[in-house]
């Protein structure tokens, strides 16, 4: 029974690695950019959760305004900060990422001072425990696993199914002949944003229910394990990055259930340098033929 | 076959295009054009007109600058001078996906398709403007949504037929046979109804069926969906074949232009393929 809950456990924290890991992956395949900025738009969207139910709204409308803050901040850095460098080597685009990242960081701790300060998760999910026999499950866990599922569902559905998914596939695989082709890449791109960051929107909101404290710099270690998780399920794949996802989840309840807890933030990095040592595609990524 | 053989007519002094085009302005009208690469002038000066129906060819040796100018044509490079009129629109400025929204598609020399995806998305992708298409109501599955959708997926098996890859829409199209994966780039192309097609070396690694096959397709596009079509090729059964117009690069620069016996008896054009012994 210890063994089924604690199954359970690294299902919930694996399905919000995977939703952040997916805006990582998504993004790399369309404009193989490592997004190090991700991980801090979820801060952000923490602290609008956070305002907004402190100033009386409705706790679903502000998960609402989280994801769609989490949207228009996203979108915004694309346009004004890696847009003008669509043609830069990706060293500098890559560097920018890592400043914008320390941009959001520090802003927040202007804005909103450094002080951790509780979530208001409970407004959000309400603390409830469901017992299925002798397995004792929390609401959050639960509304947490569905909710990932569903958005995968649906992120899935539109990549493989829609014109704009098609467009997504075709701008990863070759740019250069899918604008040939008439596609508008511009648009592909701030989609794909978009999407990447509504899915970290969500995963702001279940994150913070899980651990419900607030600081400006709640997001770096998220994205940090989130993108972990993207290359172990090989960048660029979206299947791999729910993998990765849950394999990163499950690393850290287990290493927790041992009663090693201290050691979990070291395990996940140590699977980072073994993956890249030996399988640095990753586990569903397409291995990249050197040129000669 | 109704359109062969019509005869090379000038226009403007700048060019010739056929005979049944002369009512019609040209669907390309390049002048001057130039680029420079560092210090290297790619391509030189380069003028050529060429008729609303009109199979043309751009031969020349290795290295002669031909993808190049196809490239410039496409905006994936700026031109240094000169401009290019595309249907009497100045494309300078214009983003590759809105040149081909006016009206030009084009192939690659080394074939670049979306291996990954499927024969048919690899055609609908082709058609991705023309049809709008929000992700709501293909979350919704709105009646809007299913009409675009059989429509386009009619016309990528009808467009798909054409060049008897029907059968093989389901499979991915990294795993075609070579030829087949050249057909699909020309259908691929098709798809966004260009009013010009550039074929960069169709027949290249094909047999000599395959390439009589294929030079019966390029005329049954050009026939069937009344549009210009520039080629470069290699194989000169191809170009003297079905061409109209043929202009000849070497170093960047038009040495010859013509119809394909003028070409053919061009002393300017032997000494650039076979070198000045040959010549005499």
């Amino acid at each position: 029974m210890l063994f089924l809950s604690q199954c359970i456990n690294g299902l919930q924290l694996g399905s919000i690695y995977a939703l952040v890991a997916l805006g990582y992956s998504m993004v790399y395949g369309i404009i193989r950019l490592l997004n190090f900025a991700h991980g801090d738009v979820i801060m952000i969207g923490a602290y609008i959760a956070l305002l907004t139910i402190g100033a009386g709204v409705n706790p679903a409308l502000a998960v609402v305004l989280t994801i769609l803050g989490c949207v228009f901040i996203s979108v915004l850095i694309e346009r004004v900060a890696y847009r003008p460098l669509r043609s830069a080597p990706r060293i500098s685009l890559l560097i920018t990422a890592i400043g914008i990242s320390l941009l959001l960081q520090n802003l927040a701790q202007l804005l909103f001072s450094a002080n951790t300060r509780p979530y208001p998760g409970a407004a959000i999910i309400p603390t409830k425990a469901l017992r299925l026999g002798a397995l004792s499950l929390s609401l959050s866990t639960i509304v947490t696993i569905l909710v990932s599922v569903g958005a995968m569902t649906a992120l899935h559905l539109l990549i493989q199914k829609t014109r704009i998914g098609k467009a997504m596939r075709a701008v990863s695989e070759d740019t250069g002949a899918a604008q040939l082709m008439g596609i508008d890449i511009n648009k592909v791109i701030s989609v794909t944003f978009a999407i990447g960051a509504a899915l970290a929107g969500m995963g702001s909101v279940l994150f913070c229910c899980r651990y419900p404290i607030v600081n400006p710099n709640i997001g770096s270690m998220l994205g940090l394990k989130a993108f972990v998780a993207a290359v172990l399920g090989g960048i660029g794949s979206i299947p791999g990055a729910v993998v990765g996802g849950f394999a990163i989840g499950f690393a850290e309840v287990l290493v927790t259930a041992l009663g090693f807890s201290a050691w979990t933030d070291a395990v996940v990095f140590v699977i980072l340098i073994v993956v890249l040592l030996f399988k640095p595609a990753g586990l569903l990524g397409r291995g990249v033929a050197e040129k000669v | 076959m109704k359109n062969v053989n019509s005869n090379m007519v000038p226009l403007d002094g700048l060019g010739i295009i056929p005979e049944r085009d002369a009512g019609t302005p040209p669907i390309l009208d390049i002048r001057h054009l130039c680029v420079d690469f560092g210090g290297l002038r790619a391509v030189d000066d380069f003028t050529l007109l060429i008729g609303k129906t009109e199979i043309a060819g751009l031969i020349g040796p290795n290295g002669a600058g031909k993808t190049t100018v196809f490239n410039l044509l496409t905006n994936v490079y700026k031109p240094t001078e000169g401009h290019i009129l595309l249907n009497g629109q100045d494309t300078r400025g214009k983003s590759m996906h809105q040149l081909n929204q006016l009206g030009i598609a084009r192939t690659f020399q080394n074939i670049r398709l979306f291996s990954g995806m499927t024969v048919e998305d690899n055609v609908k992708v082709g058609m991705s403007h023309g049809y709008s298409d929000s992700v709501l109501s293909a979350m919704l599955r709105l009646p809007s949504w299913w009409r675009t959708e059989r429509r386009q997926h009619i016309r990528a098996l009808e467009l798909l037929d054409l060049f008897n890859l029907a059968d093989k829409a389901n499979t991915l199209a990294g795993n075609l046979p070579y030829g087949d994966q050249r057909r699909l780039e020309i259908v691929r192309a098709l798809a966004s109804e260009p009013k010009l097609l550039l074929l960069d070396e169709p027949a290249a690694g094909m047999n000599p069926s395959e390439t009589q096959g294929l030079m019966e397709n390029i005329r049954m596009l050009r026939d069937e969906f009344n549009i210009a079509i520039m080629l470069i090729e290699h194989d000169m059964s191809l170009v003297m074949g079905i061409c109209e117009g043929i202009a000849v690069l070497n170093y960047g620069k038009i040495i010859a232009k013509g119809t394909p016996k003028e070409i053919q008896s061009n002393p300017v054009v032997i000494e650039a393929y076979l070198g000045e012994e040959a010549v005499k």
